[in-house]
């Protein structure tokens, strides 16, 4: 706790603090003096007493849970699934012949144009939204986990021979470990992906969510609410992005490339 | 027990792919390594000394002769043996404690008590009793040798393959690690080849030196090393016969070292 702490004193950087306040207050002042002309842009302040408001009554609280809810899953499901992938395609001539193409054919695929797709199998559902957050997902702890096994050293495998491990000793405690650091790499990226695109979906599939928030304060002429929504998805996305770090470096604390970040 | 040898080598040859083709690394290599004795492979960077050591760890596969170790053909690693690398950085596992590193070879088939004495006991024996709960990637190249030393020795093996295992450490942290190993070696008893191409090293700590040389590589000679035990840093390298086989292994290597 005490070292968190610190850490974090040690991350507290005022200047950048102090640019974020001074942009605020242009903004501000911008607004208030009317000096930018669009319609609905909110000042701040405002939107600030809109996110106040949509907290008090519970809204946005509700509508970032099933968003969290929902990217963590499809995210969880990427992770897993894409690790398993990974690793065949690492480790498998077999594999590789057969599904490698496939799988680059799929991966430029943009997952937003699956939205449509997902929306007729599954109806504007939940499994829709996180359909599509693992499709977009699955791809960096793929790409990852397959440079991972690839850069294993060979060293590390003569160990294992001379250590007489049988091949099954030699996953799990070998290669397994070597793939982690880059496959955790790959699902760091893929929980960043997993918000954004779980935002997309409740914007165009699922009907819930900070994405559907967005989409009903825009429609209702809510600016400050629609900025809001803006303000809690960021300040969502920087926190998963914490508690990943923050579990992994507890969950494997031998790992250099997590204890040197 | 006989004196049976541990190793032995008969018209041994090697060939290992390269880019312009196979290439014959060792050509009818013959060699007999005692029970219990220290033998150093000394020889040119290049010259084959880890390929014929690789060989006998049953790594890299040979194309004609025989490699046996006692009295058995090696054809993949054989219990018994164990080996440390020279690059120790690649060859720990980064994410396990010294001591769990140690332990790598052995948690397979022992537990609870058994475990922690073996482990405990090849900790001691290099001296990295301190250090045994932290990460490799936090200890100095001399320690972190010393962990993959202990994991070998925690398998309590007959044979100790060495690769160049003090190449990559300073000078004081070498002369350290090479008594340690001499202490270690007269109290297990175990056959060792240790691979060097430094020739004070070689003397310091052998019975027995082979010199390799040429390409392909074949023994240009056969030294024994008749210095008293146990060795010390100062006075055994103050002994005429010390100096007498420094002048020879120099003079024999003068050429490639000038080369």
């Amino acid at each position: 706790m005490r070292s968190m702490l610190s850490r974090a004193a040690a991350a507290f950087n005022a200047p950048a603090l102090a640019t974020a306040v001074a942009l605020l207050g242009l903004w501000e002042v911008g607004v208030r003096t009317a000096t930018t002309r669009f319609e609905f842009l909110p000042a701040p302040s405002e939107i600030g007493e809109a996110l106040y408001g949509a907290i008090r009554s519970g809204q946005i609280i509700g509508d970032s849970m099933h968003t969290v809810a929902c990217a963590v899953a499809g995210w969880i499901v990427a992770s897993a699934l894409g690790a398993a992938i990974g690793l065949a395609l690492a480790f498998s001539p077999m594999v590789r012949r057969f599904f490698g193409t496939s799988l680059e054919l799929l991966r430029p695929l943009p997952a937003v144009a699956f939205v449509p797709v997902a929306v007729l199998l599954f109806g504007f559902t939940v499994t829709t939204e996180i359909t599509v957050i693992v499709f977009a997902s699955v791809w960096p702890v793929i790409v990852n986990t397959v440079a991972g096994a690839k850069a294993i050293h060979p060293r590390l495998l003569d160990t294992a021979a001379t250590l007489h491990l049988s091949r099954m000793q030699r996953l799990g405690k070998i290669v397994l470990p070597a793939v982690l650091p880059s496959a955790m790499v790959g699902a760091r990226v893929a929980l960043g992906l997993a918000l954004v695109v779980a935002v997309i979906a409740e914007m165009v599939g699922n009907p819930a969510g900070l994405g559907w928030g967005v989409v009903t304060a825009q429609e209702a002429l809510q600016p400050g609410l629609m900025f809001g929504y803006l303000v809690a998805t960021g300040a969502l996305g920087v926190l998963l992005n914490a508690c990943l770090r923050a579990s992994f470096a507890r969950l494997f604390p031998g790992i250099r490339e997590l204890a040197q970040s | 027990m006989t004196t049976q040898s541990s190793f032995e080598c008969e018209q041994l040859c090697i060939d290992l792919p390269g880019a312009p083709g196979v290439r014959r690394i060792i050509e009818n290599l013959d060699l007999e390594v005692g029970k219990g004795e220290f033998v150093s492979i000394l020889g040119g960077s290049g010259t084959g000394k880890t390929t014929l050591l690789r060989a006998l760890a049953g790594l890299t596969p040979y194309s004609g002769g025989r490699a046996a170790y006692e009295g058995r053909d090696v054809r993949s690693p054989v219990p018994g043996m164990a080996m440390v690398f020279q690059d120790y950085g690649h060859a720990l596992l980064m994410w396990r404690t010294a001591r769990r590193n140690v332990a790598l070879g052995v948690e397979g088939r022992l537990g609870g008590d058994e475990l922690d004495r073996k482990v405990q006991n090849a900790i001691r024996m290099v001296g990295l009793e301190r250090f045994q709960d932290e990460y490799p990637w936090r200890l100095s190249g001399g320690m972190q040798q010393r962990v993959q030393i202990a994991r070998a020795l925690a398998m309590e093996p007959n044979a100790l393959l060495m690769d160049e295992p003090f190449g990559a450490l300073d000078a004081m942290t070498k002369a350290s690690l090479q008594d340690q190993l001499l202490a270690v070696q007269a109290e297990t008893g175990a056959t060792v080849l240790f691979v060097t191409h430094d020739i004070e090293e070689a003397i310091y700590l052998s019975d027995t030196i082979i010199m390799l040389k040429g390409s392909p590589a074949r023994i240009a000679r056969r030294i024994t090393v008749d210095l008293p035990r146990p060795r010390d840093q100062i006075a055994t390298k103050e002994l005429p016969e010390y100096l007498r086989l420094r002048h020879q292994l120099y003079e024999a290597f003068r050429h490639e070292i000038h080369a």
